[in-house]
């Protein structure tokens, strides 16, 4: 049988807590994600937070930080049918405690490893990818387009590393944002007709911008022209690196752009 | 008079070829009210058009310099544009640039103005005014410049988190045929002095918690290769040396471009990649999979393999170790099998533990098969029949080698 959540975090806690009770269920699915099954029943889990803080209070106790990072990043990783491999993954963690970790060859753990690799992986890259704007009045905004739900663990990262300023890190493709205010985080979205103007032109975000931000833009990017080696000159390793993908939001031109 | 992204163009231009852009081995946290932390991992923040990362803003504080090095870019007799920053400016660009997120801190140097110790203090009051007065707690990795005076240079690794003093060249000779005016001595006083400070601070920061930090990144070392004769055995052998007595975190190679023409220097066609490249990964078997200089190279075989890495060169001259059995064998044992590495010899220690490992098992532990089958069995099985020769063994590792390697080698031999 399979078990619909309702495609939040703590839902996705709920429905393993019952999964786990019960052997008879062989499929987590989120309900936006559902297919109607051919053959056998779906049933619809009721999400509780208290139930979602039970279980991962028990799964915390009985395992690793690392197990739960793991659980979290494959929520994050928004990839279609992750449940699956994670079911096996949390039952398997039931019986062994921590060590479910050491099964690097169970497909079931090494689907969740690689998974949560690849979520902290563009966790770790954006960190150092994520470009701020300085705004009229102060605000620092940074535009992001990630492939997995991380727009969360970057603040956490900036919050550390940038707690007497004001910022904003904006997932465009999500539609939302965390702010920073210098003392609480919390979660915005951004005015529709805004997003488009600034989708569509240059010259809207543009007028946005500090003076002070046009020239640091500059100077950035004569930097980063600067700083290479015409000699080695190596756009794959630079697109390895740096993948296409991410360039949209930077600052910087790698000049196989223009190419 | 220049403004300061002129400045800037002109003295990152001159800063491109220190290979280090490291952010890693500090762990620094903002202060209330201040800015910037360094991550342990460190963290890079883009990748220029050559590939290389880009994780610290990397300028000379000037590029006007009293030595004449044949190899530098920015030596006396060169024509290139002159450019020296204020203090002000240098503190200002890395707080605009930190603050947007474009660095993860500050890696400056300098060409020798006037004298050692006057340029030295320069850079002092960069990482004071950084650290004092603007609260920054990002990453600072600073030039040591030979010949400044030791309390300069000792002032400098309270503030940095990477001190470090380019070795150039390696050796002697070769620094004496072409930087007259620089010594061995004057490099290698300066980095045994940064070596036992760090040391000092060790054992200060265990007895005492907050005791200052003294370079807590520690430091490193570049030089230059294929700009002299020198061999990679001589190369290798400096710095496995340099790991062992000045405990350096790393030494970087930088293949020789040539910026000036000079009777004294090779005109080669483009840099040397490959050796160096070749040279990087001999210095990570030394470093890290606990490798010596002399199972890699010897007084005979002064030269690394081009078209073979030197972990499966190694093996290739020891058949005597394998097959190694995965099941049995130390960690220890298991890095040194080709296409194993740190990741997957871990792997394999922690699952085994739990049941005996497969032959189909290990390329799911990221074992990378297509050269570690001819070196491994499990339970007695291998994947290949016993007793390839070595010719063969060498011949089918090389197959597995990128095309522009073998590509390369061929041009060698022409």
């Amino acid at each position: 049988m399979q078990l619909v959540y309702d495609g939040s975090f703590e839902g996705l806690l709920c429905a393993l807590d019952a999964a786990c009770a019960d052997a008879g269920i062989t499929s987590l699915a989120a309900a936006h994600t559902a297919q109607p099954q051919l053959f056998g029943a779906a049933r619809e889990v009721p999400t509780s937070s208290t139930r979602a803080a039970a279980f991962a209070r028990t799964l915390r106790a009985a395992t690793s930080r690392a197990v739960m990072r793991n659980l979290l990043y494959n929520y994050l990783s928004e990839r279609a049918g992750f449940e699956d491999a994670l079911l096996a993954y949390v039952r398997l963690a039931h019986q062994r405690g921590a060590a479910v970790d050491h099964y690097h060859a169970h497909d079931a753990v090494r689907a969740v490893h690689a998974c949560a690799r690849k979520v902290g992986h563009e966790l770790h890259r954006l960190t150092g990818l994520v470009r701020f704007r300085e705004l009229h009045g102060g605000t620092l905004w940074a535009p992001i387009a990630p492939d997995h739900n991380v727009a969360c663990g970057l603040a956490a990262h900036f919050q550390r590393r940038m707690p007497s300023c004001v910022w904003v890190v904006y997932d465009v493709r999500r539609g939302y944002g965390v702010r920073w205010d210098t003392h609480t985080l919390s979660l915005v979205t951004m005015d529709e007709e805004l997003q488009t103007a600034l989708q569509q032109s240059q010259q809207a975000a543009d007028n946005l911008y500090t003076d002070a931000e046009h020239a640091c833009q500059r100077m950035w990017r004569g930097y980063f022209e600067s700083i290479t080696i015409a000699a080695r000159r190596n756009p794959s390793l630079q697109r390895r690196n740096m993948p296409q993908r991410y360039w949209r939001y930077l600052i910087e031109q790698p000049a196989a752009r223009a190419s | 008079m220049l403004d300061v992204e002129e400045k800037l163009k002109i003295l990152s231009a001159a800063a491109k070829y220190d290979a280090s852009c490291a952010s890693s081995g500090s762990t620094r946290r903002a202060a209330r009210g201040g800015l910037g932390a360094a991550a342990r991992a460190g963290i890079c923040h883009s990748w220029s058009d050559d590939g290389r990362c880009i994780s610290l803003l990397k300028v000379l504080f000037t590029n006007r310099c009293i030595y004449d090095c044949a190899y530098c870019a920015n030596r006396r007799s060169s024509n290139v544009p002159r450019a020296a920053f204020t203090v002000d400016e240098v503190v200002d660009l890395t707080m605009a640039f930190y603050l947007r997120n474009y660095i993860e801190g500050l890696f400056l140097s300098s060409g020798v103005e006037h004298s050692p110790d006057h340029t030295m203090e320069q850079l002092v009051a960069v990482c004071r005014r950084l650290r004092e007065e603007r609260h920054f707690h990002g990453y600072i990795h600073v030039k040591a410049i030979p010949g400044a005076s030791p309390a300069l240079i000792n002032t400098a690794g309270l503030y940095a988190d990477r001190v470090s003093v380019n070795i150039e060249l390696p050796s002697e000779q070769s620094l004496k045929l072409l930087a007259p005016q620089k010594s061995r001595m004057n490099v290698l006083e300066p980095m045994k002095m940064i070596a036992s400070a760090i040391a000092t601070n060790r054992d200060e920061r265990r007895r005492f918690r907050h005791a200052p930090r003294y370079a807590p990144a520690g430091q490193s070392t570049q030089l230059i290769v294929s700009a002299s004769p020198e061999s990679d055995w001589q190369i290798l052998r400096l710095a496995s040396s340099l790991y062992e007595q000045c405990h350096l975190k790393r030494v970087y190679y930088s293949a020789y471009i040539p910026v000036n023409d000079d009777p004294r220097l090779p005109a080669p066609p483009g840099p040397d990649v490959l050796r160096e490249h070749r040279l990087y990964q001999a210095d990570w078997l030394v470093r890290v999979y606990g490798f010596t200089c002399a199972e890699i190279l010897d007084e005979r075989t002064p030269q690394l393999d081009r078209a073979l890495d030197p972990k499966c060169a190694w093996a290739l001259r020891n058949l005597h170790w394998f097959p190694v059995d995965v099941n049995r064998a130390d960690y220890e044992v298991l890095l040194r099998v080709p296409g194993i590495g740190i990741r997957s010899a871990r792997r394999i220690v922690a699952t085994r533990r739990i049941a005996p490992l497969r032959l189909e098992d290990l390329s799911k532990l990221g074992v990378v098969m297509k050269r570690a089958q001819y070196f491994v069995t499990c339970h007695g099985k291998s994947i290949i029949p016993r007793m390839v020769r070595p010719a063969d063994l060498r011949a089918a590792l090389q197959a597995g080698e990128p095309a522009c390697v073998t590509q390369l080698d061929l041009f060698g031999q022409l």
